[in-house]
């Protein structure tokens, strides 16, 4: 009786006595389930392909690649910004010094596969398992090319290193000589490029996009090459090759550099779709189909991947949210058209009856890629106006000198303001889109200007808000490599490669529906041509690097805009070039042609030192 | 031991030899006639002590002494000391009564309870009384100051947030929470209802052992009430009404709209932006003189969102009685709290509910049924999070209107849609409901196991488990734009799109505890217990979540739309864990005086390796009740010294740091993808390098402490020291492996550090004028200590000297020395010290450094530690108590010191962004004529708190505060109604009262509430209160009442 109670509890409680202590976790998976199918390897690749140093909308110089990291709407922080290609309110910052940039992690990922995934070869056709090996190869140049264009010399690592197997000090592997590491890249891409087939599928890589970067990549080099050679920092890093390349491989960079962008032809052209050549320009970088896109990124609402372009590229008065911080310069604008025409011969601003009047008769692809004053964006108008004028009667010299000084000391005849609803004699004196900060924040214009190229202007105004646009980033379109392709001609310098590289450009003038170049074309040509077809693209930043020319065209420079005032007495619109709101100005460090290893790798690994010159 | 009598006894030969030998014998029995064994028998005259003896087990005495004679005095612990005269009788008895020390209290310990005298280990107990004076919506915070090491920081007051960061002995962590025997979480404890609860006991050391795996930051056990026998059947119907009103500390109050464009025209006047050119300010004359003359308003951008309080309602009914066979105790508990939002955008409202039945089955079998639980709902709005409302609230400019033309209809368009007006409208931006649900079952049955007295079998049984049931939505609204020159509102749709998301998270637990027990006491002497128990804890966790779009306006997912739907779950929010355990423990104490327990717990957890995965955690506590041996009450009188004894406990705890599998290779699925080919394929990342030997931190603790009573409760106290040292601390190799190795790394068992603390509490109880007291205080030192911290080599011995942290007091807040501020440009001028762009920008006001190492600049190398951040380092707390007739008073003070934050943003700097700025900024150097140019040097200034607008902020010992404060944390009065009044009506009991929390502070922190500053340090910037922006603290009002049927 008694004996039953105690059977009782010790059995009615141990039905819970059941549990084991090996309970495996529940969302891990294991090798041969992701090397035997092709769905398992795209898995694989697509923690790489999502995690590839691509400088898309959301990359900021000084903090990198910002997926999933909470300010990745601030897409004004960019490279742009550092050229005087834009101006914002805010300074990136120094902009050279690096962000720690070291992604052995994802390197030692693609080595992974490219040494296990042979061994379940047996599992796809030759041409299936030949792809998706050529991809492993083609990414893997992708981050070794984000290294070397920062760091110079870096250490390679191709195999499979572990730990704890193998001590620190073996594991302490030097630095590659720069050379070298460019060697490397493009050994890389040829595999890509021999193993990879011609299928074109969005956001992958084939043979194609691989010749496509080789054709960059070698590009680089050569310049690094023949530019580094005469302006640089000394040092011990240089002295090593480190930083640095004999001028004597420049040639062979060129030439390789030349051959595949060659290779591409035929295989990608330029977007042609529409006949209006400006909004020919403007669709070519929100066409999903266009056959000009080699290599994109997308981004979906869905996968919370979104970046905030149209939010942050223009005002709030066509969005839904943002900050528009940060506007192109008059200075590019006079890259496609020279002198505005907004001063008559005697020195006096031209009179508008309209402000749109400016755009008359300029380049189709700058009007693409660049909002005017006047311009329309979601039915509404660009407003842009700095203030009213009751007269106006001197020169557009001589106003400026008081008009910069100081509001208190305005002279009478200008009303400025920063409130949008304040009104002079009925009339706004600030346009609904600019210009003006009232106490630096403010997402109006501070240049006059907003840009154009990628704003999804088939958006509704309230889905242009913060991390909503979805429009892809093209990281490699065909008229990058004709432009890599007319570079390396020039460099190259044979009269046959010339007359290639003024065919070149010319498609591209066409296109742009700007006038063809003569003849006498010169490297300055090429390049001024790709500071307008590429620009707000983040090339500039590397461009003026790799020329070894930042320094001078940095030299404590400052930027302008223009800005329209309504002239009270005579109902007319004039434009003033002044300098940008923000008066800032720009400046390049020589050594900022290399940046800094990161200072936590040089404390683990003293084997790579030296560090880059200056630092 | 028996020399040291000989040797005392000798002391005393002299007197007596002189005296006449005399005896006295006796009986002492307690108040229901039981004997007392083992009492204290002393003879004594008016000046000595003269000899004595104990009680036997019938408590029969004789003492023998020198006729001088005159007092017999009997002492026993837990009971009032008694004297009688002799006059001249050989046989005196006494009859003992118990005494209101809290040495008779029952204490509970792990896994049992004892009495507060025989308590080894450094255990705190408070009974529902003490912590019910303090009325809080949040158990954790009815804590603060009432426990001597028990240290809370409430960050904020936010309705349903909790968040409340506490720990024990400054050990960091969380506590283990054990409710009625069952590990909780620690949002549990925070959502009891206060009203359940019938003590609380604070496991300091290592007393927390037999909590193995989980014990190494202590542990808080729980016990809630339970049904007593009522004479004749009858149950006690318990009903209370708390009603709070809630007012809000530290609400900043921004600029006016001319003194903010005095501001920020001053700023551009003092931005140094070339050498001649002075920048031009951005409000003209003008634009001033339309608000100095009332042509334009300003916008109060905070007294448009909030209210001046906000209330809150509690309200509990308990039922509890029972006979002989069954007692029950029901409570039911209700809790509504309101925000100082004008909409109360916020709103919490909080059901709980608990019946605990036990049964005596036959006279042997004893078993019963708990059952407990609570709901709880917190909306707020969806459209941004309450800190950025509060942001926006406190940075807006006054120059930007609210409403559209100041049309209340139509709210303005802000800088990133952050208008606080639509903000805190629910029905305008959405609103999002979460909701918890918590259920707890538990049976238990206990058997006497027959044949062996004081041995018992007990089973328990518990199935746990918790929802959290969320619906977030977010819908499109409009802003405004006024378009003065048409006269038109230009509407602006934002928070789009409108999207509902439904997520819901389950989690079960069950814990099975088989035990026996066994207590006995031999020969009236020896006290033996023991206990082994088995233990099985099993935790499951699962969720999901589904998203969609709408435009149809009907915020459920069945309406949504197709595109952009999501459905997925928290990979973190799925798991699996088991424990088992095998615990022991021992239990002997002679006659209360030497106390010996030892414990021992075998934890095997399926978080580690099967290589690593038991783990043994013995402790052993000791305690010597000095009072109690004779020849210290021959020494001192027990009237005295009632009580005196020293303890000691050492321990080794675990705790496995929450962390999952580090042994099992593979892949994790899904992780980070890509858009390829055009839809979004997971990822999926190695696991890495595993560690098979990986397992839990060890913790070894070390407490010695005092407890003493005097005179009978005037004065008690006690005294603890304490070491910790964590060895074990899980930290991965990748502070010393090359990067280029590229290889996840496991965690390792690697880091150490050490804690101690020292602890004193001091009471005093007394009665004077019928007006009974009691004050106590406490106050605890805590210091953490970094031994060894895997770290990367440093570049140069400075910067080894500054980062390296081991064997040095964890965080370290290094900063410049603050020299002063430059009060004339002739100070300026003269200064050697490069402060930066060689001074050139430098003007009076602004903040000068100290150069440390006297290199003539001042830059990083200058900075040396100043303060510790984080936590305070010393709190403390003072309860006053005290009751008339049928008055009664209650204060806790509670505070804390060593105590440094720092501001930021806002609180750190006007105009910043930009945007405005607080008023205390308007106290700065600043010209005499706002319009002077700042860098001629015959401008003529007026002196303030801060530099002129525009200068870096504060930086160094400048920046950093001290935030030492000393807080009226509650403070009560009650009134209990006449019996004789009250059973006319049929009530027992009705007591009504007043009560404040918060109710004032003292400290030197300005502007801020010291629990509620900018951050905490270094690079913790957001640890304390989102830069300040961070809901409000709050003081509240109340009256209650409670009453019993």
């Amino acid at each position: 009786m008694k004996l039953k109670y105690l059977v009782l509890i010790l059995t009615g409680l141990a039905f819970g006595a059941c549990n084991k202590l090996d309970v495996a976790p529940l969302n891990i998976i294991k090798d041969q389930d992701i090397f035997t199918s092709e769905t398992g390897v795209n898995a694989y690749l697509a923690s790489i392909y999502g995690s590839m140093p691509i400088e898309d909308f959301i990359y900021r110089p000084e903090r990198g690649f910002m997926n999933g990291d909470g300010e990745r709407w601030q897409n004004f922080m960019q490279p742009g910004n550092l050229t005087g290609e834009m101006v914002g309110r805010y300074n990136v910052g120094d902009a050279a010094q690096g962000f720690g940039f070291w992604p052995y992690d994802k390197i030692r990922t693609i080595n992974y596969m490219i040494v296990n995934f042979p061994k379940y070869a047996g599992a796809f056709t030759q041409d299936k398992f030949n792809q998706l090996l050529g991809e492993a190869y083609f990414c893997r140049a992708y981050f070794y090319f984000a290294l070397v264009k920062r760091y110079g010399g870096v250490p390679i690592v191709k195999t499979l290193q572990s730990y704890p197997e193998q001590s620190i000090t073996d594991l302490s592997v030097p630095r590659n000589k720069e050379q070298e590491v460019y060697d490397f890249i493009g050994s890389d891409l040829d595999s890509a490029i021999a193993l990879m087939g011609d299928a074109n599928i969005r956001a992958r890589a084939n043979k194609y996009v691989a010749a496509g970067y080789k054709s960059r990549a070698m590009l680089y080099a050569g310049t690094i090459a023949k530019y580094g050679a005469t302006n640089y920092v000394d040092g011990e890093a240089r002295q090593k090759g480190l930083a640095g390349i004999p001028a004597d491989q420049a040639t062979r960079y060129f030439q390789a550099a030349y051959d595949a962008a060659k290779l591409v032809e035929g295989h990608y052209s330029l977007y042609r779709k529409n006949d209006n050549k400006e909004q020919n320009y403007v669709d070519l970088f929100l066409d999903q189909s266009s056959p000009e896109s080699m290599y994109v990124k997308d981004y979906s609402m869905s996968t919370g991947t979104a970046h905030s372009w149209d939010a942050t590229m223009t005002c709030r008065y066509m969005t839904a949210d943002g900050d528009a911080a940060c506007y192109p310069t008059l200075d590019l604008v006079e890259k496609f058209t020279g002198p505005l025409p907004i001063t008559n011969p005697d020195g006096t601003p031209k009179r508008f009856d309209d402000r749109a009047a400016l755009k008359q008769g300029l380049e189709p692809r700058l009007l693409a890629s660049i909002y005017f004053p006047g311009a329309t964006l979601r039915g509404k108008e660009f407003d842009i106006q700095r203030g009213i004028y009751k007269k106006f009667n001197g020169t557009a010299a001589e106003e400026l000198a008081n008009n910069n000084t100081s509001v208190w000391d305005q002279p009478d005849n200008l009303i400025v303001s920063g409130d949008i609803n304040q009104l002079y004699n009925g009339r706004r004196v600030m346009g609904l889109a600019g210009m003006f900060a009232t106490a630096g924040n403010d997402s109006r214009t501070r240049t006059g200007f907003y840009v154009r190229k990628y704003i999804n202007y088939k958006a509704d105004q309230a889905s242009c808000g913060l991390y909503q646009s979805v429009q892809s980033w093209i990281d490699m379109r065909y008229a990058e490599v004709l432009l890599n392709r007319a570079e390396a001609a020039m460099e190259l310098g044979t009269a046959d490669k010339t007359a290639d590289a003024l065919n070149v450009i010319n498609q591209l003038r066409d296109r742009a529906g700007a006038a063809p170049a003569g003849a006498n074309i010169t490297i300055d040509t090429v390049r001024n041509e790709r500071m307008k077809e590429l620009a707000f693209e983040h090339h500039s930043w590397w461009d003026l690097r790799r020329w070894r020319i930042a320094d001078k065209v940095l030299d404590n420079t400052r930027f302008y805009g223009i800005y329209p005032y309504w002239i009270e007495n005579e109902n007319k619109y004039i434009l003033l070039k002044q300098e940008e709101m923000g008066h800032r100005s720009f400046f390049f460090e020589k050594k900022w042609y290399y940046e800094p290893l990161p200072g936590g790798e040089l404390g683990k690994n003293p084997n790579l030192y030296p560090n880059n010159p200056g630092y | 031991m028996k020399k040291v009598y000989y040797v005392l006894l000798l002391c005393l030969l002299p007197l007596y030899l002189m005296a006449q030998q005399v005896a006295v014998k006796g009986r002492v029995t307690d108040e229901k006639g039981a004997p007392v064994f083992g009492a204290n028998v002393v003879l004594e005259n008016d000046a000595k002590r003269l000899g004595g003896g104990y009680t036997n087990e019938n408590g029969e005495y004789t003492v023998h002494a020198g006729s001088t004679a005159t007092k017999v005095t009997v002492s026993f612990v837990g009971y009032k000391a008694e004297t009688q005269l002799i006059n001249g009788r050989s046989t005196i008895d006494f009859v003992l009564q118990l005494s209101n020390s809290s040495l008779n209290d029952v204490v509970v310990v792990g896994y049992g309870n004892q009495k507060k005298a025989t308590v080894a280990g450094s255990v705190a107990t408070l009974s529902a009384k003490e912590l019910t004076v303090t009325k809080n919506e949040n158990v954790v915070n009815m804590l603060s100051g009432k426990i001597a090491g028990v240290r809370t920081v409430q960050l904020s007051a936010e309705p349903g947030s909790f968040n409340t960061q506490y720990d024990i002995r400054g050990m960091g962590g969380t506590p283990l929470i054990i409710i009625d025997g069952i590990p909780r979480s620690s949002g549990d404890l925070s959502r009891m209802n206060p009203d359940e609860i019938e003590s609380l006991s604070v496991l300091k050391d290592a007393a927390a052992a037999i909590y193995g795996v989980k014990s190494a930051n202590g542990v808080i056990v729980v016990t809630t009430k339970r049904g007593a026998k009522n004479d004749n059947g009858k149950f006690n119907l318990n009903y209370s009404i708390n009603q709070s009103w809630q007012q809000f500390l530290s609400v900043p109050q921004g600029v006016g709209a001319v003194d903010f464009m005095l501001l920020t025209n001053e700023r551009d006047y003092s931005g140094f932006n070339n050498f001649f050119a002075l920048r031009s300010p951005t409000y003209s004359d003008a634009n001033i003189s339309e608000y100095l003359s009332g042509n334009k308003q300003g916008s109060d951008w905070m007294g448009a969102i909030t209210r001046k309080s906000a209330p809150q309602t509690q309200h509990n009914v308990s039922l509890n009685g029972g006979t002989d066979k069954v007692r029950y105790y029901f409570g039911f508990g209700y809790l509504n709290q309101g925000s100082i939002f004008k909409t109360n955008a916020i709103n919490y409202d909080k059901y709980n509910f608990r019946s605990n039945v036990d049964v005596t089955l036959t006279k042997r079998l004893r078993g019963g049924v708990n059952v407990s639980g609570y709901v709880d709902n917190k909306n707020t709005p969806q459209g941004r999070s309450v800190w950025e409302i509060l942001k926006y609230a406190m940075n807006y400019q006054p120059t930007v209107p609210i409403y559209a033309n100041n049309n209340p209809l139509y709210p303005g368009v802000t800088d990133e849609n952050g208008n606080p007006v639509a903000l805190i409208d629910n029905n305008l931006v959405g609103n999002s409901s979460y909701k918890n649900k918590n259920f707890q079952g538990q049976a238990y049955l206990e058997y006497d196991i027959p044949g062996v007295e004081g041995l018992y079998a007990r089973g328990v049984y518990n199935y746990g488990m918790g929802m959290a049931d969320n619906t977030t939505g977010k819908k499109t609204y409009n802003l405004y734009l006024y378009d003065a020159q048409n006269d038109l509102y230009i509407p602006s749709a934002v928070n789009s799109p409108s999207w509902v998301n439904r997520g819901y998270y389950t989690s079960t637990t069950t814990v099975m505890q088989l035990s026996l027990n066994y207590k006995r006491t031999f020969a009236k002497r020896h006290n033996v217990n023991a206990m082994f128990l088995y233990e099985e804890n099993h935790q499951k966790g699962d969720n999901f979540q589904a998203q969609r779009n709408y435009s149809l306006g009907i915020p459920y997912l069945f309406a949504g739309d197709n595109a952009d739907q999501r459905g997925s779950m928290d990979g973190n929010g799925l798991y699996e864990t088991v424990m088992k355990s095998l615990i022991g423990r021992v239990g002997y104490d002679y006659l209360g005086r030497y106390i010996l327990e030892m414990t021992v717990r075998n934890d095997g957890s399926s978080r580690f390796s099967p290589a690593a995965r038991w783990g043994l955690f013995p402790a052993v506590l000791g305690a010597w009740r000095i009072s109690e041996e004779p020849f210290v009450q021959r020494i001192i009188d027990p009237r005295i010294l009632s009580n005196l004894k020293v303890r000691g406990s050492y321990g080794i705890l675990g705790d496995d740091a929450n962390i999952n599998y580090q042994w099992v290779a593979g892949y994790n699925y899904p992780g980070q993808g890509a858009i390829l080919g055009g839809t979004y394929v997971n990822g999926i990342n190695s696991q890495g390098v595993t560690n098979q030997q990986f397992t839990w931190l060890k913790s070894k603790t070390f407490n010695v402490g005092l407890d003493m009573d005097l005179w009978n409760g005037l004065l008690s106290g006690s005294v603890d020291y304490f070491v910790r040292n964590r060895t074990g601390l899980p930290a991965a190799k990748s502070a010393q492996v090359p990067g280029t190795v590229g290889l996840p790394l496991p965690l390792e068992n690697l880091n150490s550090d050490q804690n101690t603390s020292f602890e004193i509490v001091l009471g005093h109880r007394s009665k004077v004028a019928g007006i009974q007291y009691n004050i106590s205080g406490n106050v605890a030192f805590t210091r953490a200590k970094n031994i060894y911290v895997e770290q990367t080599r440093q570049g140069n011995s400075y910067l080894n000297y500054k980062n390296n942290l081991n064997n040095r007091i964890a965080n370290m807040w290094w900063g410049p020395l603050y020299g002063g501020q430059f009060t004339s440009y002739d100070q300026i001028y003269n200064y050697p010290i490069n402060t930066g762009g060689g001074n050139q920008a430098v003007l009076p006001g602004d903040y000068y450094y100290q150069d440390i190492n006297e290199d003539g600049v001042i830059d990083d190398k200058d900075q040396v530690p100043i303060a510790i951040r984080d936590k305070p380092m010393v709190n403390f707390g003072m309860t006053i108590g005290a009751s008339w007739k049928g008055f009664d008073l209650n204060v806790l003070l509670q505070g804390a010191a060593n105590f440094h934050v720092e501001y930021d943003e806002q609180y750190a700097e006007p105009l910043m962004f930009g945007r405005s700025a607080l008023v205390q900024f308007l106290d700065r150097w600043h010209p005499a004529d706002p319009k002077a140019n700042v860098f001629d040097p015959k401008t003529e200034w007026v002196a303030g708190n801060y530099p002129i607008t525009g200068r870096p902020r504060a930086q160094g010992d400048k920046a950093v505060q001290n935030a030492s404060y000393l807080r009226v944390k509650s403070l009560e009065i009650g009134y209990t109604l006449p019996h004789q009044l009250l059973k006319r009506v049929g009530v027992q009991n009705l007591r009504i009262y007043g009560n404040s929390y918060n109710l004032a502070t003292i400290t030197g922190l300005k502007y801020s509430d010291p629990e509620h500053p900018g951050k905490s340090g270094g690079n913790q910037n957001w640890d304390y209160g989102q830069a300040g922006y961070l809901y409000p603290q709050n003081r509240t009002y109340s009256v209650g009442a409670s009453v019993t049927f």
